[in-house]
């Protein structure tokens, strides 16, 4: 049995080093894959194109423009009317356009006198970056306002003088000149002189500090936000967990569909059947190899993620790969089964494609579960890369144990069984 | 052997093979002879447990070993000549030595050692076929069966095929051998001739020249007078069947003498060649089943 299935492995071996284009998909779509996602597909936008049109043209919508320009997230591309600015983000010449108004000052509160921002919506990801990054630059434009007002008051109150009492004219005084000797006297005038001053200081500073703790400070309003698992936010460390899955779910299920269709479809199979080759050792002799392809190409996208792209692995690697084993037989499985219903390699191709594209789109790995409707998202529930993609995510960022995911892990394993066994089910039928 | 039982093989409403009762492996080489869509591909994969009948059945006998070769080249094209004999032998359990031994001797035999390291699929279409058989027997079946080896074969490529064909039998190993070439019925030591999923007959080749019914009388060069004079040659009483072979027109007569004056007469008017006695050949015999099972025209 063992050199039967190994004649069809090492059969499946030759073919594969001859046939270019289907080495081509299983070696160089992975490799493809991880520089598309590690380095291309990337939703942080770096830098904002920014137009500003200042209708107020004064120290104060100076101060914005210098901002904008010292701001390392903004690409000051220069000064527009808001018309022109309009015309620029059409084009798409740039992301955002800020209007100064003509009234605008730091405290502006009425409607027309605020500064406004137009970001191009068109641009999904850069829109979401642009409004991020406006938002963090107005507060600190805010910030510095605050600080410049406080800084003022500051000076201000350090700067008045306190007013010396003038006790000669009085009585008292008069009193006192007869009574004590004028070196006691000048001693008595500026010790009260000290203590009227320290007083006034005191209130100046208990009034300063009041002020302070008027004064909202915008450091301390903000709430310390700690980014845990990806501190950075970076998109290539969500996107690799994600390619394992996918490599792993694509490679398999085009690459078996395709290999056992191409042997239908030339005839060969015919000749495997009269063979003594039973249908489970032609079936094993057919998969092992696809299989052995898919770890190495797991092992790579694996690797280069962690080592090349710099991703985080913080969980254990033997129980991650055991679930991604489970994932790869139900993939095997569902391209057997592909292979089952299609009677030449364009309608696999096409089936393949079929169920894999929506895996793509819907399975979170790219957009997220939670944003879909449920209309749609019952649809993501069916398939298996939904069910791998958390569990991968989080074994790589957060540590987490695989078997941890007991409903995903099941599911897994359940698709497992079900694809494998229907198909071989089929396999053995088909074969007579 | 393989025995056929009352096999019937539908495909939706349309019946392929209907009612066979056959025996295979008892004649050193057993043809099968039909027109296209007769069912002898049907025939072959049920023979082969490629399908299964919808009525009937198909025994082979225990211990019974096969070897195909289906009609569509079913070799790996991208393997080469001795890589695909390797995975066959392989696949067969013939142990290294032997393997490399017999298919040495495979080699050698069609004439295919100087290509061993050639890929498959850049082969002629009589090399293919050969391959495809050296492939089939290296493990010595009891039992070869060959669908239409030699269709799309150039001629001499067919002969070279049926002479490794017949050097398969007189190793040991029985064929039932599929084919639309009606003369290369001669090559059979029993001919099966099926018809629109029926068999009409199984006998030994001569059997089915001897018992013709009718005398054959060729009308030579007739190329510019046969289709003025077929329909009224049909419409005669004295005419079994008349049709053009080539430029000759083949006559079959239920009375020799009349019909052999009749075409004399006219080829004296039209000026058409010799008329001539012939034996009647595959074409005529196998015509004259399907004429009988009611296929209108007789031209194969």
């Amino acid at each position: 049995m063992w050199k039967r299935i190994g004649a069809m492995v090492q059969k499946e071996f030759i073919q594969l080093r001859r046939d270019r284009r289907t080495l081509a998909i299983m070696i160089i779509l992975p490799v493809l894959w991880l520089v598309a996602f590690g380095y291309a597909v990337n939703f942080d936008i770096d830098t904002i194109d920014v137009v500003v049109a200042d209708e107020a043209d004064h120290a104060d919508s100076q101060d914005v423009i210098r901002q904008i320009e010292e701001n390392e997230d903004f690409h000051l591309k220069g000064k527009a009317t808001p018309g022109e600015g309009r015309s620029e983000l059409t084009r798409g010449e740039a992301d955002v356009l800020v209007i100064i108004p003509e009234g605008y000052n730091g405290f502006s509160r009425e409607e027309d006198e605020k500064l406004k921002v137009q970001v191009d919506g068109s641009r999904l990801f850069s829109a979401q970056s642009a409004l991020r990054k406006v938002n963090e630059f107005l507060l600190d434009v805010q910030k510095e306002n605050m600080t410049q007002l406080q800084d003022e008051i500051r000076e201000e109150l350090e700067q008045s003088d306190v007013p010396t009492p003038d006790l000669s004219g009085s009585p008292a005084f008069a009193k006192l000149q007869r009574v004590l000797p004028p070196q006691e006297l000048r001693q008595f005038q500026e010790t009260l002189k000290d203590q009227v001053e320290n007083n006034a200081r005191e209130q100046m500073d208990a009034r300063l500090e009041k002020m302070e703790e008027l004064f909202p400070d915008p450091d301390r309003m903000k709430p310390e936000v700690d980014v845990l698992f990806n501190p950075d936010i970076k998109s290539v460390n969500y996107m690799i967990p994600g390619l394992v899955g996918l490599v792993l779910i694509f490679v398999t299920t085009l690459m078996t569909a395709l290999g056992i269709v191409r042997e239908k479809e030339r005839g060969t199979l015919e000749q495997l059947v009269v063979s003594p080759l039973r249908s489970f050792e032609l079936m094993l002799g057919k998969l092992f190899p696809y299989f052995l392809i898919a770890v190495v190409d797991f092992l790579l996208v694996f690797s280069v993620g962690i080592f090349l792209f710099d991703v985080p692995f913080r969980g254990e690697v033997l129980p991650f790969l055991l679930v991604s084993l489970l994932f790869l037989t139900g993939s095997l499985g569902m391209g057997l089964l592909v292979s089952m219903v299609s009677q030449n390699q364009q309608q696999a191709m096409q089936l393949a494609v079929l169920t894999l594209v929506p895996q793509f789109i819907l399975s979170g790995f790219v957009f997220p579960l939670e944003a879909m409707p449920w209309g749609i998202r019952w649809v993501s529930c069916l398939m298996p890369l939904t069910y791998f993609l958390p569990v991968s995510r989080d074994v790589f960022l957060k540590g987490t144990h695989p078997f941890d995911y007991t409903t995903e892990v099941a599911v897994l394993a359940v698709y497992a069984v079900l694809f494998l066994g229907v198909a071989a089910l089929r396999f053995r039928r088909s074969l007579g | 052997m393989i025995r056929m039982k009352q096999v019937t093989k539908r495909y939706g409403n349309q019946t392929a093979l209907d009612g066979i009762d056959l025996t295979l492996g008892e004649s050193g080489i057993h043809g099968l002879v039909g027109p296209d869509g007769a069912g002898k591909t049907t025939l072959m994969k049920l023979a082969a447990g490629l399908l299964k009948p919808t009525r009937g059945k198909v025994v082979r006998e225990q211990g019974t070993s096969l070897g195909y070769v289906p009609q569509s080249f079913g070799m790996y094209e991208e393997m080469s000549v001795a890589e695909n004999l390797h995975f066959y032998g392989r696949l067969n359990g013939l142990p290294r030595r032997e393997r490399q031994e017999r298919m040495e001797e495979l080699l050698r035999w069609t004439d295919l050692a100087p290509f061993a390291d050639r890929a498959a699929g850049s082969l002629s279409g009589g090399m293919k076929q050969k391959l495809a058989i050296a492939a089939a027997v290296l493990h010595r079946p009891h039992l070869l069966l060959l669908d239409e080896p030699t269709n799309g074969v150039d001629p001499l490529s067919r002969r070279e095929v049926w002479e490794l064909i017949c050097s398969v039998m007189r190793q040991g190993t029985r064929v039932f051998v599929s084919t639309q070439y009606l003369e290369e019925a001669r090559h059979c030591d029993r001919v099966i001739l099926l018809f629109r999923g029926r068999l009409l007959a199984d006998r030994e080749p001569g059997a089915y020249r001897e018992d013709f019914p009718y005398p054959v009388w060729v009308v030579r060069d007739a190329s510019s007078v046969r289709m003025k004079w077929l329909p009224r040659l049909r419409e005669e009483p004295a005419v079994a069947q008349a049709y053009s072979r080539g430029t000759d027109l083949v006559v079959w007569s239920r009375d020799a003498d009349k019909v052999r004056q009749l075409l004399e007469g006219l080829s004296r008017e039209e000026q058409a060649g010799k008329v001539e006695a012939e034996a009647p050949g595959w074409e005529d015999v196998f015509s004259r089943y399907m004429m009988e099972n009611g296929k209108e025209e007789t031209a194969w």
